[in-house]
């Protein structure tokens, strides 16, 4: 499945339902794993997806995954890998990451520093990492 | 990689700056650090071991601490005290005291001393010069000679000899070297018959040693560390705690930190096994400040497990007892704040707020935390707010008022308000009044009245399905508001569709009390009011790590040194590029909305990935393909203005109607446009040209099109459109007239001067 087109940055949404072989929505064995890959298969990030509603929806898992640091303007390939009723299934979703993101994402809040020595702007993105920035005309 | 909460940060009264995350330790920077570092130091976790060492002047019951301090001289809390150190040590009753050099003492019984011991000798009468600590030499059994001395008067009587040890070992210290907040270790030390008063015995700025000794008598001692006041208060044991970790919302008030909000953590999932204490995550990112959270699992909330510790790099937690429910590969959780130390469940702590001690803020008690009684209709917590002496503890339904003189756990909390507050960050001070967004409205706070402002915006507000627009209350923890004290206007930035991030912001003109809707080419998070070149500067932070100096120039993104080519009309176009063969575009535009001014997919605004001379990349397709009669804009801003419905004169007479624009005329094109309705429909009345044409004074109709493009360069920017239409007093024809304005803007600002509608009612 094609996701579409992501800047750096953004949140990439995979939702699996998973089913057993004659299609109907089944709980796993345990939670689907996600392998990111680059076009050329390098394998970019792994890790698992959480549960959606379960009490509401059998076998819906919904992953909202970070394009942080280990992405980069390129096409990409999401592994999805579930075990339902002892039967391996793999599915497979294709997104593309374009320019005009940042790694680190939105900002989730700033604040004006007017440090003795120098005014400040810093601020926490999305990847956590506290920002010390300084505008030399502020 | 998991979502983070909102943190917040405050400055402390010496302005170092604090941020609160909620699920990580709080962290101070100073301005001049090269970094970040978590406030507040860590007390020891190990208690001293002392011991003796030879025979000397220390003596009596001792006991030790150690605690740690910072290059500041901020201090931790003080270490578990260590085991008892008796040191008996021999005293002994002084019989005779010659006057002469040197001075000869005699004992009532064997003293057991030798050459060179150490011995303190006090209350001799007459003699007096013997009082004092000499090495003792020409050894009796109960004779001894004092090295140096010499008589001063005849004895007549009284004193006593008293030895003890020379040396106190200090062990077990424990490493510190790691903790980078720390600059030396203090270790303290009581005086015989007083465990109230300690003093430092030894500062040590090695911090990975872990032993240490003395050789202070009481009379060598440092400063003295009282642990407990006249009146019991704790000044030293417990009051250096450093502030709490599972706290999002800080603020100064008074010369002390506040720190508010629980942040209960929910994302991902976990796996979980009956009758195991191990629960894994799932797409998790637990923090080792969440050890002694509870645990809730599928909703459950009436059982909870206490985390006893996080394995953050494995990403599980160990249970103080055994899951007891079913197992479950996949379960959904929620992680509460707990502080079982104080008996308070997380029910309680979400209703507590912590402080600093005055003019500490990174001393924080957390016995002395303040737990609000419980109100089911106020919601959860969601921030603190100070007005001039008052503090307000917001919650989503519910204002109170926490009134204090001097401690505030010793305050009373006072409903203040049956309004309440979505977040920390949207609500702004002016004047001593607070503006403050809840889910039913804006209104004005003033502490002992409020009243609603946002009436005229209500249908936002309301859960109307029928509503053009409607806040999206899913993302209200992203909602926040900025006071820009230049325009008298305050913003609160809202989600209307389904964006995380707000994208649209409700402008209130508090002087003139008008409303308006901004909308902004990409998501802005965050915003926070600073100076650019001495003057009041809003900030916002916005996706792709921008930040951007809100209403400075007229183009999003764009400084005017790197323009190259922001406007013209499209020769070519696909579903992800518009292309212009006679433009120069500048390969730094990435990353800056293009948007399509007029013809053929006006009003579409994209983000630009990519650019070479003449073609620039879209982030997202075009939902209308624009073509060669599509003008375009990089970087423009948009706006509209909209009048209200004015209902036409029906005199009788010849009236004309029409409309009279003045703008301020701009030296480069833009786009700039009218269109009025008639008769309460959004639908713009068609222009009743039978071709396109251009006025002499600057007005371009196009036949069949409800819009008038307005020539911005127009030298005197007067645009006057009448016609001379008129119904009598009882004709059924068109009775209501409202127009319309919009603009995109080039690099110059656009400015609407005067509107003068004619043949209508005033």
């Amino acid at each position: 499945m094609y996701l579409g087109r992501y800047t750096l940055g953004d949140w990439v949404t995979l939702k699996v339902i998973t089913r057993n072989t004659s299609d109907v929505p089944t709980a796993p064995s345990a939670a689907p794993t996600v392998r990111f890959y680059t076009g050329s298969g390098t394998t970019v990030e792994s890790t698992s997806m959480p549960p959606y509603e379960k009490n509401i929806k059998t076998g819906l898992f919904i992953l909202e995954h970070f394009l942080g640091s280990a992405f980069a303007v390129g096409q990409y390939v999401a592994l999805v890998e579930e075990t339902v009723s002892s039967s391996a299934l793999k599915q497979l979703y294709f997104f593309e990451v374009v320019a005009s993101g940042n790694n680190n994402g939105a900002y989730l809040n700033i604040h004006y520093y007017k440090a003795p020595q120098s005014p400040y702007i810093v601020g926490l993105p999305e990847d956590g990492t506290l920002e010390n920035r300084k505008n030399p005309r502020a | 990689m998991p979502r983070l909460h909102i943190p917040t940060f405050a400055e402390g009264n010496d302005g170092t700056l604090y941020c609160a995350r909620g699920d990580r330790n709080i962290q101070r920077w100073d301005g001049l650090a090269a970094a970040w570092i978590d406030a507040g130091l860590t007390a020891p976790v190990n208690a001293v071991t002392m011991g003796t060492t030879s025979t000397g002047l220390i003596y009596g019951n001792l006991y030790a601490y150690q605690r740690y301090v910072a290059l500041d001289g901020r201090v931790s809390n003080l270490s578990p005290v260590s085991t008892e150190l008796v040191i008996a040590g021999v005293t002994k009753t002084i019989t005779n005291v010659t006057n002469a050099t040197p001075i000869v003492i005699t004992t009532s019984a064997s003293h057991g001393f030798s050459t060179n011991n150490r011995v303190k000798i006090s209350g001799v009468i007459g003699t007096r010069s013997a009082n004092g600590i000499w090495l003792v030499t020409n050894i009796t059994a109960t004779t001894f000679s004092l090295q140096n001395s010499s008589g001063n008067g005849t004895y007549m009587g009284g004193g006593t000899v008293r030895q003890g040890v020379s040396q106190i070992d200090y062990s077990n210290l424990g490493d510190a070297s790691s903790d980078t907040r720390i600059y030396k270790r203090q270790i303290l030390r009581n005086k015989d018959g007083n465990v109230n008063v300690f003093y430092v015995d030894k500062e040590l700025t090695n911090l990975a040693t872990t032993t240490s000794s003395s050789t202070n008598d009481e009379d060598d001692l440092g400063e003295a560390v009282v642990l407990l006041g006249v009146n019991g208060e704790d000044l030293n044991v417990t009051r250096h705690a450093e502030p709490p970790n599972y706290k999002k919302v800080i603020i100064n008030h008074y010369s002390r930190l506040f720190a508010v909000v629980d942040a209960p953590y929910k994302w991902g999932g976990v796996a979980v096994t009956n009758a195991s204490t191990t629960v894994t995550g799932i797409n998790t990112a637990f923090t080792s400040v969440m050890a002694g959270w509870e645990l809730f699992v599928n909703g459950d909330a009436t059982t909870s497990y206490t985390v006893s510790s996080v394995n953050t790099s494995a990403q599980t937690l160990t249970l103080d007892t055994a899951y007891g429910g079913t197992t479950d590969p996949f379960a959904l959780y929620e992680l509460r704040p707990a502080r079982s130390a104080t008996g308070l469940d997380s029910r309680e702590e979400r209703r507590t707020l912590y402080y600093s001690e005055s003019g500490l803020p990174e001393s924080f008690n957390l016995n002395k935390g303040v737990t609000l009684s419980e109100d089911h209709e106020a919601g959860e917590m969601t921030g603190l707010m100070p007005i001039q002496t008052r503090l307000y503890v917001l919650f989503e339904n519910r204002i109170y008022r926490l009134a204090y003189s001097n401690e505030p756990a010793d305050g009373d909390s006072v409903e203040a308000s049956w309004r309440g507050c979505v977040n920390q960050r949207s609500w702004s001070i002016v004047e001593e009044s607070a503006y403050i967004m809840d889910r039913q409205g804006i209104y004005i706070f003033a502490g002992n009245y409020y009243e609603p402002i946002s009436d005229a915006i209500q249908p936002l507000f309301e859960r109307d399905t029928k509503a053009k627009y409607q806040i999206n209350w899913n993302h209200q923890e992203n909602f926040f508001s900025v006071h820009d004290p230049r325009t008298e206007t305050i913003r609160w930035f809202i989600s209307l569709g389904c964006e995380r991030f707000p994208r649209w912001a409700l402008r209130y003109h508090y002087r003139i009390k008008q409303w308006c809707l901004e909308e902004y080419p990409f998501a802005v998070s965050c915003g926070a009011l600073g100076d650019l070149s001495g003057v009041p500067q809003l900030y916002c932070g916005a996706t792709a790590r921008r930040i951007l100096a809100l209403g400075h120039g007229h183009l999003d993104g764009i400084p005017n040194s790197t323009l190259g080519t922001i406007r013209g009309t499209a020769t070519a176009s696909t579903i992800l590029s518009i292309s212009d063969s006679t433009a120069s575009f500048a390969s730094d535009s990435v990353g800056f909305p293009v948007q399509i001014t007029s013809g053929t997919g006006a009003g579409q605004v994209r983000i630009i990935s990519s650019a070479t001379a003449t073609k620039l990349t879209l982030v997202e397709p075009w939902a209308t393909l624009p073509d060669t009669t599509s003008k375009y804009q990089v970087g423009g801003i948009r706006w509209k203005y909209r009048t209200g419905w004015f209902r036409f004169l029906q005199s009788g007479q010849r009236e004309v109607r029409g409309m009279e624009l003045m703008i301020r005329p701009t030296s480069l094109e833009s786009y700039m446009a009218y269109r009025k309705c008639l008769d309460n429909s959004d639908t713009a009345a068609l222009e009743q040209v039978s071709a396109s044409y251009t006025k002499a004074n600057g007005l371009q109709m196009t036949s069949g099109e409800g819009d008038v493009l307005i020539q911005t360069t127009k030298a005197t920017g007067l645009f006057k459109h009448d016609t001379d239409a008129h119904r009598g007093q009882d004709s059924d024809g068109i009775r209501y007239v409202r127009y319309e304005y919009e603009g995109v803007t080039n690099a110059e600002g656009h400015q609407l001067r005067n509107v003068i509608l004619h043949g209508v009612l005033a």
